[in-house]
């Protein structure tokens, strides 16, 4: 099932509203007349809408710094989390998904569908606390917090060093989702006619399974990976925050409590243009592994 | 009459037979009552200061104290209340919204399901968690109901579309034909014919709506987004964070009651959508 954006509805669902939303009245007179504040809502959206064209996004009222320079920083922050995440639950997803998909009902099946569920049912946020306590506070063998180590001069070991925990957290809490819908997507392609020709044919039950099935599977898994990346920020809010990572989750929880707009506003375009970034390439390359699909 | 797939004796005794789905039934159980006699049970005041700070887990206090002298166990226990009123309320809205809207898409079809389902569309696009956090964020006075009612409205989509399909298939079957024939209204034929017939499915759906209600619900007061009036284990594992190092009961009970809880649910839905239809288990 293809799922078709609306480009532009989302962008205008939330920026209708983002503007206009939330202006606390406490807010001296002085000050807001000077950000223009008290302009209409939509000659605010309009001026916002102008500067964003020519690739200004308008400054923090809170850090005083440029919007799109926090942003482009913490992006790059959010996208190593997200993608060395993706590639550990991907890894674990498809080996967890088709093993048990091929010995549907087995030990081995039920042992880890019942573990993935636990996985699927973790509360994030929790689970970070947890590896934490456990490997960070206990053990020590990695950092609680941050990106690099205070006052050091910045190396990539170091670096590396404090997003093993994150990553691996991350990573792990995605498998619950994922590896169900890798295991379901390969029963079904399991029973497909091609399979039993396969078979019949006499090929290796490996090549039947990596060669025939395993491709076929992979469908769904791009459209999951699709919406993955549309959800990334949304998942990131919880791990930056408890990892106190600078990256873009974090940033939108810390904004929309100090109700920086100009900042909200940045976050939101950028989330929106992934959003429908990655649906885009999600059809397009859901086009180019199965042929029959024409748009 | 109605046409049941599987009568609901026979969906009982499947589901019955599902070990881990009666476990989860149980934890709910548990859960439910833990939140509905929650201020009768409980052996401490859960507001009061009685106790020294940060004792950890003792004959007395069984789950140790925070960091203001009140029992954790009181606590967790009132706890509940605000998860399950949140997850069933916000799962209720959302299966209200979600059913009729699908029903309404799949059985008159033509523009009335074009304008829903675009919608539907727009909203499974848009990455609700960060839209819930904006709108929470912006409220002046966040009651838990506000929460509820917020997750409840954003949530639908999916469902939405779960009961269309089911409702284009069972339009052309021929107890609909039949009760057309017999001049039953539209409203009629939906409501009585129709959904019946698709409420199982619906009720997998809703059960995993609880707990991903649960789950957001949790994780807003985590991020301090929460009810701050309220006892709720998420706000109470927003506390226990900060003292980690020296407290680790206060981090680890209340998120083991939010994972057991949406476990549960999980389950519970694991379960249903098993007993309704065998072939598809273990699928999502």
């Amino acid at each position: 099932m293809i799922i078709r954006s609306a480009p532009g509805d989302p962008v205008q669902t939330i920026y209708g509203m983002a503007p206009g939303r939330d202006y606390d009245p406490r807010d001296i007179e002085r000050i807001r007349t000077s950000l223009g504040l008290n302009d209409p809502i939509y000659v605010q959206y309009l001026r916002w809408l102008f500067d964003f064209l020519r690739g200004n996004l308008g400054y923090s009222f809170k850090l005083h710094q440029s919007v799109a320079s926090m942003i482009l920083w913490r992006l790059t922050n959010t996208f190593k989390l997200q993608l060395s995440a993706l590639a550990i639950s991907l890894g674990g997803a498809i080996t967890i998904g088709v093993i048990s998909a091929v010995k549907q009902y087995s030990k081995t099946d039920k042992v880890s569908m019942v573990s993935v569920l636990f996985l699927w049912s973790m509360p994030g946020f929790w689970y970070a606390l947890m590896m934490m306590l456990l490997f960070a506070v206990e053990l020590r063998w990695f950092p609680t917090h941050g990106i690099t180590t205070f006052g050091q001069p910045y190396s990539i070991q170091n670096e590396i060093w404090h997003f093993v925990l994150p990553v691996f957290v991350l990573g792990t809490s995605m498998i619950g989702y994922s590896s169900r819908l890798v295991r379901s997507a390969m029963l079904d392609v399991l029973k497909q006619d091609y399979i039993l020709t396969a078979r019949s044919k006499g090929l290796a039950e490996k090549v039947v399974i990596y060669r025939h099935a395993m491709r076929n599977a992979m469908l769904p898994v791009v459209t999951m990976i699709g919406l993955y990346f549309s959800m990334v920020f949304s998942g990131a809010a919880v791990i930056e925050t408890v990892f106190a990572i600078p990256g873009i989750g974090s940033l939108m929880v810390e904004s929309s409590l100090f109700r920086d707009y100009s900042v909200i506003m940045g976050i939101t375009m950028v989330v929106t243009v992934t959003t429908i970034l990655s649906l885009l390439i999600t059809d397009i390359v859901y086009s180019f592994l199965d042929p029959r699909i024409r748009f | 009459m109605y046409e049941y797939a599987f009568s609901p004796r026979s969906i009982w005794r499947r589901f019955k037979a599902n070990r881990l789905a009666l476990v989860g039934l149980i934890i709910a159980s548990v859960i439910l009552v833990m939140g509905l006699l929650g201020p009768i049970v409980v052996p401490y005041n859960p507001y009061a200061m009685d106790f020294g700070r940060l004792l950890s887990p003792n004959s007395q206090n069984l789950l140790g104290t925070d960091d203001l002298g009140r029992d954790v166990f009181s606590r967790l226990v009132l706890g509940a209340r605000i998860s399950l009123l949140v997850g069933l309320g916000g799962s209720a809205i959302a299966t209200s919204i979600g059913v009729v809207l699908g029903a309404f898409a799949g059985y008159f079809r033509g523009w009335i399901d074009e304008i829903l389902m675009r919608i539907t569309d727009v909203m499974l696009v848009i990455p609700s968690f960060f839209l819930i956090i904006l709108i929470v964020s912006s409220l002046r006075m966040r009651s838990s109901l506000i929460i509820m009612g917020i997750l409840g409205i954003l949530i639908w989509p999916r469902l939405a579309r779960v009961v269309r399909s089911e409702i284009l298939s069972l339009r052309e079957r021929d107890f609909t034909k039949a009760a057309k024939a017999i001049g039953a209204s539209d409203l009629r034929i939906i409501f009585r014919h129709l959904l019946p017939n698709a409420a199982g499915s619906i009720l997998v759906t809703t059960t995993m709506y609880a707990a991903v209600c649960i789950l957001e619900q949790s994780t807003l007061s985590f991020l301090g987004l929460g009810d701050p009036t309220e006892i709720s284990w998420g706000s109470m594992l927003m506390l226990g964070r900060n003292y980690l190092t020296t407290a680790w009961w206060l981090a680890l009970f209340p998120g083991v009651m939010i994972f057991l809880t949406v476990l549960a649910f999980n389950m519970i839905g694991d379960g249903l959508r098993d007993a309704l239809d065998p072939r598809l288990r273990g699928v999502k």
